[in-house]
């Protein structure tokens, strides 16, 4: 699976809905819970460390900007090691 | 039919609380909008004005708009208390929400001299494992969410059994489309850097730790079963956790039960806090004065009273500590007790079912057993001594500002032990006091309402 599948299957087992006429309505579908749990499971299947600046509901503004910063981090972390 | 009629007045909320911080800045704290913000010094005089007498202000007015927006002045047509009642009614019954407290090892490393537990018990038995996965397995479809809040005994003690159980849960709320949150009090001791990742990949992103002040007062309190020292290590997994595990996503409430001899170090303590952790939003501060807890080797000579805190607690939080958990406190059910809840269980080692994790010898307490199969067992008329009442009983509650935040069901053990007596949480006793300390809280907004004239 690419980064958008995975990011998919994420959000479809925490009960998000991506199917939407207006993708801005992403982020309003998450309240506190959801949040954390997503981006503890982005961090776990990605081995990526989400950085402070993007842990808010914006980070979920819509799934391609969601998985541009993801495989920005990725990259980021490729980098490091 | 058109519902929408124009509106005839305004009123100051009832749940507004008022402090101002030692610049002079006005403070003001909605408990049932979430809203706190800081006014200028020289912005209050007008704001306190429009609060006495929003109609006599202009209502399009800055002012007026800003504290209009965060509830800090309504309609004159809400109806508050009918909010609060609702408010209230949803918290209790927990909105869908189903929250766990597992005690996979009842014994302990430790020997902390005022706790209450008895350590008769220790690892939670396989069948009581199943009972718990066969009961999510049978029930996780009426809820919305589902919190495993790790508890002891101390907790990686049983390191086996969290990840054992964590995985299923996590396999269940995916089948279930639900999110899974974890929670864990641990003493700290086994928490290296390692157990952390392992912990962090079991979904556990909140933990609370104790620190009873530096070393020297620490280790006269929370010693090992030996009677060992346990601060330095704590402090180099803290230490270690803080500069090695690269997640932001985790939080650390570092907990500090204060005694009196903690409290004659107090300034050590606070230069500790400062210096290892003000840097690093993902450690808090929350501080506890010590009470008669029921521990056996307890010595009332040790005991401290909320005020005796509060003045450290402000130097604390003038240094960089962080006590956002006494601002969360202040926010709609944030000082309601898990055990009011009704989808709230305590589930022992040995399947017992309870409320409250601090009285677990009080009958009224043991409200039942979960079953090998998955059920659970329940005496109705002890759990309605936990869910009912609250506020609903209370005149005093009813009135209070702070009602929509403890909702009467602050303790609600301390309620059927004291026989009714309302058991107010010290950040409602204390409030003016605690918006100071908190006056530098990440929640707080910073709010200019301009020059213009706000009176009619």
């Amino acid at each position: 699976m690419n980064t958008k599948e995975q990011l998919l299957q994420i959000l479809h087992d925490v009960g998000i809905n991506t199917d939407l006429d207006n993708e801005l309505d992403l982020a309003e579908q998450f309240d506190s819970i959801t949040f954390l749990s997503t981006v503890l499971e982005l961090e776990a299947v990605f081995e990526i460390a989400i950085p402070d600046e993007y842990l808010n509901m914006q980070f979920f503004a819509s799934v391609d900007h969601t998985v541009e910063i993801l495989e920005q981090l990725m990259q980021d972390t490729l980098t490091r090691r | 039919m058109d519902f929408i009629t124009e509106e005839r007045g305004y009123k100051a909320s009832r749940f507004n609380m008022r402090s101002r911080d030692k610049h002079g800045d006005l403070l003001l704290l909605n408990t049932y909008s979430n809203k706190f913000i800081r006014l200028d010094e020289e912005d209050s005089p007008a704001v306190e004005s429009l609060l006495r007498d929003p109609n006599g202000a202009l209502h399009d007015h800055p002012a007026f708009q800003e504290l209009y927006k965060r509830g800090f002045i309504v309609e004159e047509s809400v109806d508050e208390f009918k909010r609060a009642a609702d408010l209230h009614h949803r918290t209790i019954e927990s909105e869908g929400h189903l929250s766990l407290i597992l005690l996979p090892n009842e014994d302990c490393n430790f020997r902390c001299k005022y706790c209450y537990e008895s350590f008769a018990k220790n690892f939670m038995k396989d069948w009581v494992q199943d009972g718990v996965i066969r009961f999510l397995e049978n029930n996780l479809h009426k809820y919305k969410s589902l919190h495993i809040a790790w508890f002891g005994g101390e907790p990686l003690t049983a390191m086996p059994i969290i990840e054992r159980l964590s995985e299923q849960f996590i396999k269940l709320a995916k089948q279930h489309r639900i999110p899974y949150m974890s929670s864990m009090t641990t003493n700290g001791y086994n928490l290296t850097p390692n157990v952390m990742r392992k912990l962090l990949k079991a979904k556990v992103s909140y933990f609370q730790i104790t620190l009873d002040g530096v070393g020297k007062t620490h280790d006269t309190t929370r010693v090992r079963m030996d009677g060992a020292s346990t601060f330095d290590r704590i402090v180099r997994n803290l230490r270690n956790i803080r500069d090695e595990v690269a997640s932001r996503s985790f939080r650390i409430l570092v907990r500090g039960n204060i005694n009196r001899a903690v409290l004659n170090n107090i300034d050590e303590y606070i230069d500790f806090l400062t210096e290892e952790f003000s840097a690093d939003p993902r450690f808090v501060t929350y501080w506890q004065p010590v009470g008669n807890w029921g521990g056996e080797e307890f010595d009332d000579t040790v005991l401290c009273k909320d005020r005796d805190i509060l003045e450290p607690m402000q130097r604390a939080a003038e240094s960089g500590a962080d006590f956002l958990l006494s601002n969360e406190m202040m926010y709609q059910g944030g000082s309601v007790c898990y055990a009011a809840k009704r989808n709230s269980f305590v589930i022992g080692s040995d399947g017992i079912l309870y409320k409250c994790t601090v009285a677990f010898d009080d009958e009224r307490n043991q409200i039942g057993m979960i079953s090998e199969d998955g059920r659970m067992i329940i005496d109705e008329e002890r759990l309605n001594l936990w869910v009912t009442g609250h506020e609903a009983a209370d005149s005093g509650c009813q009135k209070c500002f702070f009602r929509p935040a403890c909702q009467g069901a602050a303790c609600p053990l301390a309620r059927m032990m004291r026989e009714g007596e309302s058991p107010c949480p010290p950040v409602k006793t204390h409030f003016k006091q605690y918006l100071q300390i908190i006056s530098n809280s990440r929640l707080v907004e910073k709010v200019t309402i301009g020059k213009a004239e706000v009176a009619r």
